[in-house]
């Protein structure tokens, strides 16, 4: 190859990569300004990705689905997850289909199992992302607020954007209140 | 000719010369027919040593730095600062092409540094915007955007990680070996890369290290996607890819002539014998099924014939080596590089008793090691003997403890096994000292 050949062909790679994260920030942003908001209540722990830093894993409150038991599919199938809010506030996962809703506002989704007349989803809300130290500390202060055994316990739900089926998540919150300032709280009481 | 022989013969010349031993004639005529011995530039070596290592820790420093996660930058600042090291990187390879365009060091390094940056620019993205764990997708993209940096920096460490990478990639598509498949096509990319690095005159570590590590890649991959609808047809895939590493550590590379600079021939032989050893266990035969993603009913879809295809073009390159050698009559190369042939052979058997693929494989293997035995003797090579013995060993060992003799029995076998160890080695250690 030609000295030339060789720095077009560079030319073209390096704009490949950096076209390829700034399209993720994009389609993200896009999401975050004109989705369509909702709530869903969550359960975290938090494992360690040693790629992508400490995060919260998420998993939704009810994550299994009502599935119609005519309708079979296959493991890693993309299904369409129907979203609709209770009286609550709180959004909840209604049913799966394979071809887009009308009408009802949808998260794409993989299929991963059924049990019954239940579905269980690869969801692509699983993870909050958060600062290193800061992660395990949360977990802590989001037990002691959502322990079952005590009267004051609070609801800790997700914040995510949805538009065209895509998610993203605007922010993890407990008692109603951002992790990261409940965090932030804990450590000036000392709680931590 | 060992290059290190080589270079104490032509030290030699000289005195043989004066000595009147050997004409100066004949001295010359002994260069003429050895050529110049190449000694590896060593500067060169570490130079390139150092560029690798330093940019590696450099690059794998700054991701752990972006995954602190810093909490108190905006997304808006986060965003921008995933592009900052990444540009760097790329601004630093542009130069390296530009200015130094020559210097395997600084390719290396650079190619090194970016592969890097590009795998920390999008997972600081994924961090910033919680994008969904989808490891597969992060994996994938991150290779496909640095392997033309193969070809375009001529660096191999981009090869490695990228070959590193589509493996990982493929075992991340456990839940569906129809897409893990994609590995073969994927790591076809970097073969000619690999060829040609072969082909250089100068002998490099690249070849090595790239072979190293496609053996590997190779034998990972082929349990994350083949296999997966033909009953059984592990046992062949797997002998065949061991059985082609083996015969591909004997093509004529050039300025090699030190065995550890050949990984596919131990890598080959290890893998044939481990496996077949694998095979002369019940269990092996009788998990036939194992690892099927459906029994049966898959076996002719459409989504299956990637896998079929890629078992057929595997098995026949190793029948193809396999009487390639037939016709060299090499009966070593043979002996290791027939297992694909005994799996067959034991695999068509298998269906009326497994007692038969049992008793073959453990035939094969007696035989092999004891034509070890007996070539290492022959050939006075001790390193052979105990390879022979210690295969030998290993399968005695292995029906005795399969079988339920008492341990008196047992106790007796392995002092039996011990003092042929040591008596075979004393008596060759002996010859080779009276043959000097």
């Amino acid at each position: 190859m030609s000295r030339g050949v060789i720095i077009g062909l560079f030319s073209a790679l390096v704009l490949a990569q950096i076209a390829t994260p700034l399209s993720m920030i994009a389609k993200r942003e896009s999401i975050l300004k004109e989705g369509e908001q909702f709530k869903f209540k969550t359960a975290p722990y938090d494992p360690y990705d040693a790629f992508r830093g400490r995060y919260i894993s998420l998993r939704l409150d009810e994550d299994k689905v009502p599935k119609d038991p005519g309708v079979s599919y296959e493991r890693g199938q993309k299904v369409y997850a129907h979203v609709a809010v209770d009286d609550q506030g709180f959004a909840r996962l209604t049913g799966i289909s394979k071809d887009i809703p009308k009408g009802t506002p949808y998260i794409i989704a993989r299929f991963w199992y059924s049990h019954g007349k239940e579905a269980s989803l690869d969801l692509p809300i699983d993870r909050y992302y958060m600062e290193e130290k800061a992660a395990p500390e949360a977990e802590k202060v989001y037990r002691q607020y959502t322990d079952r055994r005590k009267k004051n316990r609070q609801d800790a739900y997700v914040l995510v954007r949805v538009k065209d089926g895509r998610v993203a998540i605007e922010g993890f919150y407990v008692g109603g209140q951002k992790i990261e300032d409940v965090v932030r709280e804990a450590r000036i009481k000392g709680l931590l | 000719m060992n290059k290190i022989a080589l270079q104490c013969l032509y030290q030699e010349l000289p005195e043989l010369v004066n000595k009147g031993v050997l004409t100066k004639e004949a001295a010359d005529a002994i260069r003429r027919h050895y050529g110049e011995v190449k000694v590896p530039d060593k500067k060169r070596f570490i130079l390139i040593l150092c560029a690798v290592l330093g940019s590696s820790l450099i690059g794998l420093g700054i991701i752990l730095l972006l995954a602190h996660n810093w909490e108190q930058f905006s997304r808006f600042t986060r965003a921008i600062l995933s592009f900052v090291p990444l540009i760097a990187a790329q601004g630093m390879a542009f130069w390296v092409l530009l200015k130094r365009p020559n210097s395997s060091a600084f390719k290396e390094g650079a190619a090194i540094f970016l592969s890097l940056m590009v795998g920390a620019a999008i997972s600081l993205i994924s961090q910033t915007y919680h994008i969904q764990g989808d490891t597969s997708d992060f994996i994938l993209t991150w290779m496909l955007l640095i392997v033309p940096l193969v070809y375009l920096m001529d660096a191999t460490m981009p090869a490695a990680i990228y070959l590193g990478g589509i493996t990982s990639w493929a075992g991340s598509c456990w839940y569906d070996p129809f897409q893990a498949v994609l590995y073969w096509p994927l790591a076809a990319v970097v073969v000619p890369h690999f060829i040609w690095s072969l082909r250089r005159k100068e002998y490099n570590m690249r070849a090595t290290v790239l072979a190293f590590v496609m053996a590997v890649s190779v034998c990972f991959a082929a349990d994350f996607s083949l296999g997966k609808t033909w009953p059984g047809s592990w046992i062949i895939i797997y002998s065949s890819i061991f059985a082609i590493i083996y015969f591909a550590g004997y093509w004529k590379f050039n300025n090699i002539s030190v065995n550890w600079q050949r990984p596919l021939r131990a890598i080959g032989a290890i893998g044939v014998v481990v496996f077949a050893f694998v095979l002369t266990y019940e269990g092996s035969w009788k998990a036939i099924a194992w690892g099927l993603i459906d029994k049966g009913d898959k076996l002719f879809k459409l989504q299956t014939l990637p896998d079929h295809l890629i078992n057929m073009i595997i098995v026949s390159c190793a029948l193809v080596l396999f009487y390639d050698y037939v016709k060299r009559k090499q009966l070593i190369r043979l002996l290791f590089g027939g297992l694909p042939v005994l799996a067959i052979i034991g695999y068509s058997l298998s269906g009326i008793s497994v007692l038969l693929p049992l008793a073959l494989m453990n035939l094969y293997l007696l035989g092999l090691s004891i034509y070890l035995i007996m070539l290492g003797i022959r050939t006075n090579k001790l390193g052979t003997v105990n390879t022979g013995m210690l295969v030998l060993a290993a399968l005695i060992l292995a029906r005795f403890f399969d079988s339920d003799m008492d341990f008196l029995v047992k106790g007796l076998v392995f002092i039996v096994l011990g003092a042929g160890f040591l008596l075979t080695n004393v008596r060759l250690v002996r010859q080779k000292g009276g043959a000097r």
